[in-house]
């Protein structure tokens, strides 16, 4: 019995534990190769307070995502809830840091609705639907900005210690990004309204039958990750140190990425917040190692979308020979 | 409960019923504004020098109204774009001459186009979204690669008469529109090809059960889509004069915009090359109005945006307020 | 308080073109397992559906307890602790079998958090309830047809269901699986519970019902209690008059050898298949839903691949990758879901005709689209399709003239042999007896037909020779003579006792 538990864990569990192993098998390679630069405390740290950011946003799309939709908004509701934030900072440099916090947020909010009215009221495709939204997002912005920077001159310095300030010896970008992978993980694993997603990603017609009101399920997923979009956005410009209409730009592709990679399902229902939590980091230290081992930064972009690829080529194999399997087992 | 009042409906009633109808409304629209706005709209020099701003998008446009009558999406046109003019213009500075980096260009679309087709049909399992979405970030990838942040103008230059000079009065860029319009509209409505291409984006199980070659066909349409949007790459060198990686950023919206508005659907089986060419010439009479009455560049994505949503969500509204009327009678019995 | 739990009375339901229920009766006592019978298409499913408030009715009423209730969605019916287990299973494969289970009706702790430890241990202990012992933990989708199906009841029993019903439950269940099933089911039956039992199998039937009620064509037949009904009353209420009046299988001389198969094997699908069907023979090809019938046509008409074994046609050996190349070979293949394999719906009639011949019509110009309305007008008039004229929309049309485009596909293509799967269902008594026709003529004409059919009246009436599959395995090949329904049964669930024993019932 526990022999049969241990080979369901071991299955169920394959991709987190593939990523785990692939992390510390790079991690290795490039330790040995870089003489041991790698695996030192502060560039640990560094490593972590780079993908923080992409950690946070990957929990938000993994839930659009594992609600059978997708996002490609989210680059430019970062840029977005970013510029405003700082434009508010610029322009009343006394307000206080949780107010900024929570207009990042709210911006993020209306972005999600926006987005979820188009995509779950509306009923249009995700893909076509958020590539409106990000294009409509991102001239927002310019009606905002009126397409001027805010950069550093404009910040108080209260406000870049955001991202420069520590708490316990870690920076505090890991501690929001830790905050937020709980939530997310309580979230969808813990409660009823995350499993409604999952169900709704399975099958939206049995979710139907179970009695759940797919709609908003699939609304709040869109609502729940745009503000946290909003909220990286505004970490994004407080970590750059300046605020830009091209902030971001591109953004959803490592994100999409990093969910990908994860092992989430691109066709919903399926994926967990742990293996997210992982996949961001290869991706994040990936692109953290690249520049060490002397990889042109015009390579990188090369290399994510080979990683989208490969993943979910290796995702369709394996499903494919556990297919088989089962066929054989039945034979 | 009448839902075919169409066909006894009178001559009118019936025409209203055609999504061209609603577009050449909404085309009309669309000049009588700008007309009233800017006094310099309707001039005849103007009109056909914006041609080269919105027709480099057109011409790809039939190769996505292909991909969407499968009922498929394709996002990776605009990066197959860049690769291919980057391709050509590398191949031009190792020294390649003119026509034959021509060719090369044409190649290396086809075979990008190929390439997602291959991906598609090889790995069902996968949907067109994430295929296109991962090619889009590697072709413009490799793009980079090859250039990363260099400007190539040599090979551009030499395509420059492309963009600028005339063939019967008329704009390069504008003669072969016509000439790709009339290819497509053959193939599109007249073919047996045609006819399956609409089949399998209304039911593909039983396209399939019908004895067509789904795959073949889908493999054949991504690769011709690539041709087409390298072909576009061609235009676009030649209106910018250089090719670097970062062209085309945010064409593939447009041109899905266009193709969406002209009546075809990404739940596939939709759409005629009639409407398709309306939707193109609003959109560039959008876009080139906007240019004459001084609307900033970001002010017009908002507007395209919108307009994508606005006419994703038309063919969805019926069912959506029949359904909100269901819920509320459902409520007030209850 | 009523006598019955539940009392439908009067219950009408329409689709587009087709009447689903035609003011349908039926009653449910407490504590019975009531079985629900008819063909294919007879409106069981939606009289389901409607129960459920998946569907609602477009008129009649419906009580529970005698209380009249008006279902809006599932969540009605679920307070009223009606609970269905779908044919087509309505699980969720990627989550485990405790979320299947409680889903939509998930335990929360006093922090509002989803209490995991007591629903896994809940799971647990209604599986052990109903003599399981499933980890809950395991994703659905580890699990086999027979243990899924045990999810679902508990599914019902946890949301303490007071009325059970199930939809064609033993159709992809091995014998011992069934056992199982029957088991619990009566377990239920005994804890108080009502349960609706719908199934093609009079085995089923036989086993377990207290009372029977019949569909026919959308319409109520009548309710009987299982004691006083005969064998031949059922059927005759079923499918309503006399069997061979409807078939007008005629003798036609039989020709050589058109398709043979030997040893055709797909790993967990079929294995070492073998038959042979002659020019002019209609071949029955029969057995449960789930034993491999129409995989094995399709395996040998390329839509899908084999691993071994071999197929002849008129003697030379084929091995097909595309149904093109079957189709190119004369051997044409009528699908069993007409509306999702053949038809496009939402295209004209004429349209589909030519969908699977149109390189006929081809014109330097494109399509002949003259000719091809020609030949769509002579198969129209021919097969004596109901429609306004070629031009209408298949949508509109019924089922059985939907079915008669799927036949004008075929015929309009060079074929000369058939393979026609399930091409009554769904089909209404006057359209059955028009494609019984037809098939009769195309035999007369040389085709060689293939018929797959779950129906066995259908089968007996309208086959030369009869092969039986049972679980992927090919049983046995009986003659017209020699067959009989209790044989074909007995050999389809390779019951040892049947076989022996000869009729089991009456």
């Amino acid at each position: 019995m526990s022999n049969r538990r241990t080979k369901h864990f071991l299955s169920d569990h394959s991709q987190e534990l593939a990523l785990i192993l692939i992390i510390v098998v790079v991690g290795a390679l490039v330790q040995l190769r870089t003489g041991g630069s790698f695996l030192t405390g502060s560039n640990l740290n560094e490593l972590m307070r780079e993908t923080s950011i992409l950690i946070m946003v990957s929990c938000g799309m993994m839930m659009v995502i594992v609600s059978g939709g997708i996002d490609l908004s989210v680059g430019s509701v970062m840029g977005l809830a970013g510029m405003i934030a700082a434009l508010a900072l610029r322009d009343h440099r006394t307000i206080p840091i949780p107010m900024l916090f929570l207009i990042a947020i709210s911006v993020g909010a209306v972005c999600g609705i926006f987005t979820g009215f188009v995509v779950a009221k509306l009923r249009i495709f995700p893909l076509i639907g958020t590539l409106g939204t990000c294009d409509v997002l991102r001239g927002v912005i310019y009606l905002f900005s009126k397409g001027v920077w805010v950069s550093q001159a404009d910040m108080t310095d209260e406000f870049l210690m955001i991202s420069t300030g520590e708490f316990l010896g870690v920076n505090y970008l890991i501690w929001f990004a830790l905050i937020i992978v709980i939530f997310a993980y309580i979230l969808m694993g813990h409660t009823r309204y995350g499993r409604h997603v999952y169900a709704v990603g399975n099958s939206e017609a049995n979710a139907k039958i179970s009695g759940i009101n797919t709609e908003r399920t699939k609304y709040i997923a869109y609502i729940i990750n745009g503000m946290i979009a909003g909220l990286a956005g505004m970490l994004w410009i407080c970590k750059y140190a300046n605020a830009q209409g091209t902030t971001a730009t591109g953004y959803e592709l490592n994100v999409i990425a990093s969910v990908v990679l994860g092992g989430v399902s691109i066709s919903g229902g399926y994926g967990s917040v742990t293996g997210v939590v992982l996949g961001a980091l290869l991706f994040g230290m990936v692109s953290n190692i690249l520049p060490l081992i002397q990889v042109s930064p015009f390579w990188q972009r090369a290399i994510r979308g080979a990683i989208i690829l490969v993943s979910v080529v290796i995702n369709a194999l394996v499903a494919r020979r556990a297919a088989r399997r089962a066929l054989e087992r039945r034979a | 409960m009448k839902t075919d009042m169409g066909k006894n409906g009178s001559l009118v009633s019936r025409l209203f019923l055609h999504w061209e109808t609603f577009l050449v409304i909404i085309f009309a629209g669309v000049i009588i504004l700008f007309s009233c706005l800017s006094p310099f709209f309707m001039n005849y020099n103007n009109i056909m020098n914006s041609m080269v701003n919105f027709l480099d998008k057109g011409l790809m446009v039939y190769g996505i109204m292909m991909v969407l009558i499968l009922g498929e999406i394709d996002i990776s046109i605009a990066s197959i774009i860049t690769l291919s003019g980057c391709v050509a213009g590398w191949a031009y500075e190792q020294g390649c001459p003119t026509l034959l980096c021509v060719v090369i260009a044409l190649a290396v679309g086809t075979l990008c186009g190929a390439f997602n087709g291959f991906l598609l049909t090889r790995f069902k399992e996968l949907n067109s979204t994430i295929i296109t979405l991962g090619n889009q970030i590697l072709f413009r990838g490799l793009a980079y690669m090859l250039l990363e942040d260099n400007s190539l103008k040599a090979y551009a230059k030499q395509l420059k008469t492309l963009a600028w000079s005339k063939i019967l009065g008329l704009p390069v860029i504008l003669f072969t529109f016509l000439v790709m319009t009339v290819i497509f509209y053959y193939v599109i409505h007249r073919t047996i090809f045609g006819r399956r291409l609409y089949a399998i984006g209304t039911n593909r199980t039983a396209s399939y059960f019908s004895g067509i070659y789904t795959d073949r066909m889908i493999l054949t349409v991504y690769t011709v889509n690539g041709l087409c949007a390298a072909f576009a790459g061609l235009f676009l060198a030649s209106k910018l004069a250089s090719v670097r990686a970062s062209i085309g950023i945010g064409f593939e919206m447009e041109v899905i915009a266009m193709a969406i508005l002209g009546g075809a659907s990404p739940s596939g089986g939709r759409g005629r090359v009639g409407g398709v060419i309306l939707g193109v010439f609003t959109i560039g009479m959008i876009r080139y109005g906007t240019g004459i009455i001084n609307v900033s560049a970001e002010s017009l994505k908002i507007i395209i945006g919108l307009l994508l949503i606005v006419v994703c969500a038309i063919p969805n509204l019926r069912q959506i307020i029949a359904d909100a009327r269901e819920a509320r009678r459902g409520r007030t019995v209850a | 308080m009523s006598e019955y739990v539940l009392e439908l009375k009067d219950i009408t339901k329409r689709f587009p073109g087709v009447v689903a229920l035609n003011k349908v009766q039926f009653q449910l006592k407490k504590g019975e397992i009531h079985a629900l019978m008819g063909e294919n298409g007879a409106g069981k499913s939606t009289l389901i559906k409607v129960i459920t408030g998946v569907h609602k009715p477009d008129e009649g009423h419906i009580f529970v307890n005698g209380e009249e209730v008006f279902f809006q969605n599932t969540n009605d019916s679920a307070e009223k602790k009606i609970s269905a287990i779908y044919q087509h299973s309505t699980t969720y494969m990627y989550l485990s079998v405790t979320e299947n289970i409680f889903m939509g009706h998930e335990l929360k702790n006093r922090f509002g958090l989803l209490d995991w430890p007591k629903m896994h241990g809940m799971a647990k202990d209604l599986l052990q309830g109903l003599g399981s012992n499933i980890d809950p933990r395991t994703l659905m989708r580890n699990l086999s047809v027979a243990e899924q199906q045990v999810v679902e009841i508990s599914k019902a029993v946890s949301a303490n269901a007071e009325i059970v019903i199930m939809d064609e439950p033993t159709a992809a269940l091995s014998k011992r699986e069934c056992e199982e099933l029957y088991r619990i089911t009566e377990q239920l039956k005994n804890e108080g519970k009502s349960i609706i039992f719908i199934s093609h199998r009079l085995e089923d039937m036989y086993r377990l019902a207290d009372s029977v009620t019949v569909f026919r064509d959308a319409t109520y037949i009548g309710t009987w209690d299982l004691k006083d009904l005969t064998n031949e009353a059922l059927v005759q209420a079923m499918v309503g008059r006399e069997i061979r009046d409807l078939y007008p299988k005629q003798e036609v001389p039989i020709g050589d050898t058109a398709l043979e198969i030997r040893n055709l094997t797909r790993t967990g699908y079929f294995r070492n298949v073998s038959f042979e069907v002659h020019r002019g023979e209609i071949f029955g090809l029969t057995g449960l839903v789930g034993a491999g019938r129409s995989e094995v046509c399709q395996a040998l008409c390329g839509f899908t691949p084999y691993d071994s074994g071999e197929v002849f046609l008129n003697g030379k050996p084929v091995h097909f990758t595309h149904p093109a190349q079957s189709m190119k070979q004369k051997l044409g293949y009528l699908p069993e879901d007409r509306q999702i394999q053949a038809l496009l719906l939402s295209w004209e009639i004429y349209r589909n005709a030519s969908l699977a011949s149109l390189e006929k019509y081809k014109v330097p110009q494109g399509i002949d689209i003259r000719r091809e309305k020609e030949d769509a007008q002579r198969l129209f008039d021919q097969l004596l399709v109901k429609a306004k004229g070629i031009a209408e929309k298949v949508s509109a049309l019924s089922g059985g003239n939907q079915q008669k485009v799927v036949l004008a596909k075929l015929l309009n293509m060079d074929l000369d042999v058939l393979i026609l799967d399930e091409p009554t269902k769904g089909v209404d008594v006057g359209a059955k007896a028009q494609i019984y026709e037809i098939m009769t003529e195309l035999a007369k004409q040389g085709y060689a037909i293939i018929l797959i059919s779950s129906e066995m009246p259908e089968v007996l009436a309208m086959s030369d020779r009869i092969g039986v599959m049972h679980e992927g395995h090919y049983m046995k090949t009986l003659s017209r003579d020699e067959a009989t329904q209790e044989k074909l049964l007995a050999y389809a669930m390779n019951s040892e006792e049947m076989l022996k024993g000869g009729d089991g019932h009456e």
